[in-house]
């Protein structure tokens, strides 16, 4: 068996990612308020703002770090949701008893019929727009891949042997699910929930980038790309910081997601 | 008769995926209007405006738009209503009728959606051949990294790079939609196609690469490399009418993320599309709109993928025997 190194990407990544949730939770406490007027608008970097200011005289560094903050709990609020609804539909689906899991099955296929983060727009679009409502409606559109990811862990894990021979002594199902089951799942959730929590983010941005996100005015990466634009050409710095974090951090979550992944599940390969 | 029984297998199977697709349909319409019933608008309340209410004529307005009966009977009249292309009348402006609105947005969209799909099915097929065939090479390496750039930079990220390059330095390219067009109508669709198809293109690129590998590794291209078949006919025929199958079910799935890639494509050159009426209408409170864009969209969306389940039993004759 050829031995899989995570790659200069992977650690790369890593690093990243510390740096950008150390910003985001302890920013706070070294740098402005994120609206707090700091210096004259559009200046260039100071010692008081490392990356210049914003067109209000806003810390630049500093609404990053906000955006950082924002985003980052919206997209683990939103994952640690869907893991809670996909983990519960999925075992569900795949182990309950004939007259639950069925329904269940059938539903969460159903939810494929809304592509992408339509049903979120969609749910944002009629019950509106404060961050609570972001967060269940992507929540919402989120579960249904983690309950169809665990459903074929799960189909695997049912006929190993440590599992059968367990059903053989007498174990209940929900015995079966906590002492069995679940322990061979987190591996691989922890892994596929760096990759979605990389696709909630890219929603959350996208929502707030079309203004039916996070509002003005608290910053989020999404905004400031949209108010960025209108001013491309006389200071791109405005639009070119924010779409730098934000790529970045998706592409560190894939990276970081992808490494995971060859590591818990020796049989996929990294790509 | 034996030869018959995969036939009426396979029309058998064709009969339920259809089926599917309706129900699915069913279930997108249920939800949406669902959603509606527990969002706090209320149609009654727009339609007499809010400055002359009383409790008699809010009633009697309820009573006149049918809104008192029960929901069931309103959700088969809605979908009665939609089934005919009517969707009621926007709350705001001059009440236009909603399919006015989704008639003029629907081409729209479509000029976008459907080049932008084909785009990124052309290119992920060339490119992932390209790349499975030329495996650690490269070619190979460097396909991959675009492919990575094209998951993961956002839409809206590509957008503003398109238009500083194309309308800021070149200067070749319009930088949004325009009413009155000055200049050929292909102008105006080039980077909103781009970008649109850039996410789609680097998943299909990055599937068919690896179906080709797995495909390539197989014994009958063993033998047929042996026979001394010439390496196009062993690449195309042999190789990619066997690879092909996943990458078409993915086509499926990929323009989901397309249509919803619309909302940011449509908004950011203020194209007058579905995606862009529909966060109009978000920003307004317009539900009415905003339901029929969602459900239209998402109906594109079923269809697309009922149609690429549908095909591939001709294409792939294993699926065929699979189904009897």
């Amino acid at each position: 068996m050829k031995k899989k190194k995570l790659g200069f990407f992977f650690w790369a990544s890593t690093v990243f990612l510390v740096i950008l949730a150390g910003f985001a939770f302890l920013g706070p406490y070294f740098l402005p308020e994120y609206t707090e007027i700091v210096g004259p608008k559009f200046s260039s970097p100071g010692p008081e703002y490392p990356l210049g200011t914003d067109e209000q005289g806003r810390s630049l560094l500093a609404r990053l770090a906000y955006g950082a903050r924002i985003s980052l709990t919206i997209g683990l609020a939103v994952q640690g949701l869907a893991l809670l609804g996909g983990i519960l539909m999925g075992v569900l689906g795949s182990l309950g008893p004939k007259w639950i899991a069925t329904p269940v099955l059938r539903f969460t296929d159903a939810m494929f019929a809304f592509p992408d983060i339509l049903l979120a727009i969609l749910i944002i679009g009629l019950i509106g727009f404060d961050p609570k409502a972001i967060v269940y409606a992507l929540a919402i559109t989120a579960w249904p891949a983690v309950a169809r990811l665990v459903r074929t862990q799960v189909a695997t894990l049912k006929d190993r042997e440590f599992v059968v021979a367990s059903q053989a002594l007498g174990a209940s199902t929900f015995y079966l699910v906590i002492k069995h089951i679940l322990p061979h799942l987190w591996g691989v959730l922890l892994a596929v929930s760096m990759v979605d929590l990389a696709a909630v983010i890219l929603a959350e941005s996208s929502l707030s980038f079309l203004g039916i996100g996070v509002q003005a005015p608290m910053p989020s990466w999404g905004s400031m790309i949209n108010s960025g634009r209108n001013q491309m050409v006389s200071h791109p710095e405005q639009l070119f910081w924010p779409c730098l974090v934000l790529s970045l951090t998706i592409f560190g979550l894939n990276f970081v997601g992808d490494g995971l992944r060859a590591i818990v599940d020796p049989k996929s390969d990294v790509r | 008769m034996a030869s018959s029984r995969p036939k009426s297998g396979i029309w058998k199977a064709l009969g339920l995926r259809l089926f599917y697709g309706v129900i699915s349909l069913f279930f997108l319409a249920l939800v949406t209007f669902l959603i509606d019933e527990i969002a706090p608008g209320d149609a009654a309340l727009v339609k007499m405006g809010e400055k002359n209410f009383t409790q008699e004529r809010y009633e009697q307005v309820k009573h006149q738009m049918g809104l008192d009966r029960p929901m069931p009977v309103r959700f088969a009249e809605y979908v009665g209503n939609a089934l005919q292309g009517d969707f009621g009348e926007s709350y705001y402006g001059t009440r236009e009728p909603v399919s006015e609105i989704i008639g003029s947005a629907l081409p729209m969209t479509l000029m976008l959606a459907v080049p932008a799909i084909l785009l990124a099915a052309v290119t992920g097929l060339v490119f992932g051949t390209i790349a499975a065939i030329r495996e650690n090479r490269m070619a190979d390496s460097s396909i991959l990294a675009a492919s990575t750039l094209g998951v993961t930079v956002p839409n809206f990220v590509m957008a503003p790079i398109l238009v500083l390059i194309f309308v800021h330095w070149l200067d070749v390219l319009p930088s949004s939609w325009e009413v009155n067009l000055r200049a050929p109508l292909p102008f105006y669709l080039v980077m909103p196609v781009l970008i649109m198809a850039a996410r789609p293109a680097a998943t299909l690129t990055r599937l068919t690469r690896a179906s080709m590998i797995d495909t390539l590794k197989m014994e009958f291209i063993k033998l047929a490399k042996a026979k001394g078949v010439p390496p196009w006919r062993l690449y195309m025929v042999h190789g990619l009418r066997n690879a092909i199958l996943p990458v078409i079910t993915a086509i499926g799935t990929s323009f989901g993320f397309l249509l919803t890639g619309s909302f940011i494509v449509e908004s950011y050159f203020i194209m007058p599309g579905m995606g862009f009426e529909a966060i109009e209408a978000i920003k307004k409170g317009d539900a009415p709109v905003i339901m029929a864009c969602v459900v239209l969209i998402g109906a594109m969306f079923i269809l697309v993928n009922t149609i690429v389940d549908l095909i591939q039993p001709f294409i792939d004759p294993r699926i065929r025997e699979v189904q009897v």
